[in-house]
């Protein structure tokens, strides 16, 4: 760029301030080394091998694990007996609709329907009848005497008791 | 550009970037150092990388006023969080100051008033003999902006010296009509 009047003039005293600035500036292998020190080695090839290895590998392991987990759950469902879940019987059909065929295959049906029927049953009264083994302890000793009423005369009869037999007799006959 | 072909260049640029990194970093030598090492840091980390699409200057340079600005925006922070210790504004080092030409101080001085961006532009012109559309892109500005504060920025460096009544030999007024001022 090629300057002209003032423009060269500035340029006299930036070429001045630019030898001074010389003079301070640091030698650049002192900057490049302390820079060099500061910052972390580049991983060398056989590193960045490793490295890449080792993220296969595990990927890999954890592709198998995923896939033997989902086998083994598979193997556990399809060892688990078939539950029989009890339905409510629905609307019934009439026979005259059914063919021959359909008959054959709805009797099995009305069979394993009705089994179900009578296992809900017995376990339904087996539910209702299940007690607690710790029921015991909901109930206080004073329970009947505040759930039954006194009788009026239980007092005069409880004394009786202590009286002597004599008298007990005595009364008895001037009762009679 | 491999990196010992890198080195080769940016140590040839070694003395300008120094120059432009004071110039970045208000003329304090030891953040000026300190930048430039991080720039040469950045380079080595592989976190500022040449493509060639332009110069390797004007690439460098932008790298070096980046890292200068991010520096100088941290370490305002800094001294934010260490309850406003204030930050250094006064950059040059005062041994240095006695040995300045009255011209050079004003000189100096002159350019310290100047708005960062036409002090940028007249340092990368005339400091570092870079072209106005180079200047531009160091900057990250457009050609006319940066012909803008490259006139401004004379015009502003030439009134200062003019109203400090600096002569010393040179002549800073136009002389257009110096047949009428006789």
């Amino acid at each position: 760029m090629e300057f002209s009047g003032d423009e060269k003039r500035i340029q006299a005293l930036f070429s001045e301030l630019s030898l001074e600035d010389q003079t301070r500036a640091p030698r650049f292998e002192k900057l490049w080394l302390r820079a060099e020190a500061n910052a972390p080695a580049p991983p060398s090839l056989v590193m960045r091998l490793v490295l890449v290895a080792s993220v296969v590998i595990v990927v890999m392991s954890l592709v198998a694990a995923r896939a033997w987990l989902n086998s083994s759950q598979s193997q556990q469902v399809s060892s688990i007996p078939p539950q029989i879940i009890p339905t409510i019987a629905g609307p019934r059909v009439q026979h005259s609709e059914l063919s021959a065929t359909a008959k054959d295959v709805a009797r099995p049906r009305r069979l394993a329907r009705r089994q179900t029927e009578r296992t809900a049953i017995s376990q339904a009264a087996m539910l209702s009848n299940w007690q607690s083994p710790t029921n015991i302890l909901l109930h206080s000793p004073t329970v009947s005497v505040l759930s039954s009423l006194p009788q009026l005369n239980q007092s005069a009869r409880d004394l009786e008791q202590f009286l002597p037999k004599k008298n007990n007799e005595l009364i008895k006959e001037s009762k009679q | 550009m491999e990196i010992s072909e890198l080195k080769t260049e940016l140590e040839k640029l070694h003395q300008a970037s120094f120059g432009w990194a004071l110039n970045c970093c208000r003329h304090n030598r030891s953040e000026a150092e300190e930048v430039l090492q991080t720039v040469y840091l950045k380079i080595l980390q592989g976190k500022a990388i040449y493509r060639g699409e332009s110069k390797l200057q004007t690439w460098l340079f932008a790298v070096i006023r980046k890292t200068a600005a991010t520096e100088h925006r941290k370490q305002v922070l800094r001294s934010l969080i260490t309850l406003g210790s204030p930050v250094e504004k006064s950059s040059s080092e005062p041994g240095l100051e006695l040995e300045w030409s009255e011209l050079q101080r004003r000189f100096r001085q002159a350019l310290a008033g100047l708005p960062k961006r036409q002090r940028e532009t007249l340092h990368l012109v005339f400091y570092q003999d870079l072209s106005v559309a180079e200047a531009a892109e160091v900057m990250n500005i457009s050609i006319g902006s940066a012909r803008r504060h490259y006139e401004r920025g004379k015009k502003r460096v030439r009134e200062s010296l003019d109203r400090e009544g600096v002569d010393y030999g040179i002549q800073w007024r136009r002389k257009e009509n110096s047949g009428v001022v006789l």
